[in-house]
């Protein structure tokens, strides 16, 4: 302890906690023994209080004058996200529901082309060019979203179609037999001759000729005849496999063909690793896609 | 009015009258500051007029600590009010949701050992109001006007005195006139000796 030393100058420091540490201790010592300090401390810290409370009272005068002058601003933003995530939330599912619909409703929807009305309701005869004789055009074909959809389907159908080597080994029980004359007709590529020929399916080679003539049909364009083939092949035989692809072809070639029943078909026949044609149609879905 | 350095702010804050009412100005300009302390406070569950009020008891310890040096620009100015926000935003649920869940209250945000002793508890706040009315309104601006260092030009100034030799009197007087008052009431005193 410091005897002698005069601790009323550190009163006020003291009061505003800025004695260093040692010094703070020794003053907090003196303040134990010495009344009449701690008394001189008491009160100055009062006398300080009062005047900071003054001081206050000035700085919140302008603080409010300062909140006056300016207004309740509201705070943008604050609370906004929290109280109405869940209102948002729902509006933007709704709106997301909305536009999905709208659109799946688009892409199911035949394009029709929009006549325009005749508001007076009489039916006016449309103005026709001078017929000079000539056999009538057929009407150019209008083009339509289906239209080029069927032909994009046939195109990619004859794009991934091959002859299959297994019609290379039909043959039949002689040379003179039907089917195998059907067979060199096939790869002659007369496809009309081959269809005459398999009108009638010989009966102990009936996979064969059915198989050859679903082919025969398909090369003629005509594809629901081929479809149908398939599809006889496709319950059941060595021609299964074959007949799934093939006949997935004909019915993408078909004019009304289905594109929803196409992808399950074509999904099938990908997710089969051992299915002879999963490559040929993993890259179909890929093409289609 | 902004202010590229904290220093310049913080000299704002105790300069002239002017520079003072700009340093305020830029609290309630600066959306880091006012704007930054309504959104903390509504953001945890405060009202608008709570945030009005959590800022102004921020500033008054705001300036206090900067006026009576416990800062010393070793953190951002701003990183410091927000620090105060913080503190008086947790101070003021503990006085008024006494029964809330409210974990322990942190120190006060000081770059100084012992801020604790520049703070008024709310005790001594009720005893001294008592006291401060028999100064008188005028003393009162006095002595608040010479407690935020205003010079005594100032204050002749801002009070219409003929000199600043005048403006001295009267706050030497204002004063002892509060000194006075401490004197005479010596139970106040006694009542405040167990109130920190």
């Amino acid at each position: 302890m410091n005897k002698g030393v005069d601790w009323y100058q550190y009163i006020e420091p003291y009061n505003l906690g800025k004695l260093p540490t040692e010094l703070n201790a020794q003053f907090e010592a003196a303040l134990q023994t010495d009344e009449a300090l701690a008394a001189a401390v008491a009160t100055q810290r009062t006398e300080w209080e009062m005047q900071e409370l003054m001081a206050e009272n000035l700085l919140r005068a302008q603080i409010r004058e300062e909140f006056a002058t300016r207004g309740a601003k509201p705070v943008d933003g604050l609370n906004w996200w929290p109280r109405n995530w869940k209102y948002v939330l729902t509006a933007m599912i709704v709106l997301i529901v909305a536009v999905y619909c709208v659109f799946r409703a688009l892409e199911k929807t035949p394009t029709v082309p929009v006549l325009p009305e005749n508001p007076s309701g009489e039916s006016t005869p449309p103005i026709q060019a001078p017929n000079l004789g000539r056999a009538q055009a057929p009407p150019p074909e209008i083009p339509s979203e289906d239209a080029a959809k069927t032909r994009g389907l046939r195109q990619l159908a004859m794009a991934r179609y091959q002859v299959p080597e297994s019609l290379s080994g039909v043959r039949g029980q002689s040379d003179e037999d039907t089917l195998a004359l059907a067979t060199k007709a096939f790869f002659e590529k007369k496809y009309r001759v081959v269809l005459q020929l398999l009108t009638t399916l010989p009966e102990n080679e009936t996979q064969e000729a059915l198989s050859l003539r679903a082919h025969a049909h398909f090369n003629a364009g005509n594809y629901s005849a081929a479809s149908r083939d398939f599809s006889t092949l496709e319950s059941g035989g060595i021609y299964r496999r074959e007949a799934e692809w093939f006949g997935l072809l004909a019915r993408m070639a078909m004019p009304d063909s289905d594109k929803k029943a196409i992808d399950a078909e074509l999904n099938k026949i990908r997710k089969q690793p051992n299915h002879r044609f999963a490559r040929d149609a993993e890259k179909l879905w890929k093409a289609l896609k | 009015m902004s202010y590229p350095k904290d220093k310049d702010l913080a000299t704002a804050l105790q300069g002239s009258e002017n520079e003072r009412r700009r340093a305020l100005q830029h609290f309630f300009e600066n959306p880091r500051l006012l704007k930054w302390s309504l959104r903390y406070v509504q953001v945890q569950g405060g009202g608008e007029q709570d945030g009005k009020d959590i800022f102004e008891e921020s500033f008054l310890v705001f300036e206090r600590q900067i006026r009576t040096g416990h800062y010393r620009g070793e953190s951002s100015l701003e990183t410091f009010f927000h620090g105060i926000i913080r503190w008086q935003w947790l101070a003021f649920r503990r006085k008024n949701k006494p029964d809330a869940n409210l974990e322990n209250q942190p120190e006060m945000p000081s770059e100084d050992h012992s801020p604790e002793k520049i703070l008024i508890s709310e005790e001594r706040r009720i005893i001294l109001s008592g006291l401060m009315t028999q100064v008188g309104e005028r003393c009162q601006k006095l002595i608040g006007l010479f407690q935020l260092n205003y010079t005594m030009r100032e204050i002749r100034e801002l009070q219409g005195y003929s000199s600043d030799q005048v403006a001295a009197n009267e706050v030497h007087n204002c004063r002892e006139k509060l000194k006075k008052l401490i004197h005479q009431r010596p139970e106040i005193l006694e009542a405040l000796k167990f109130r920190s």
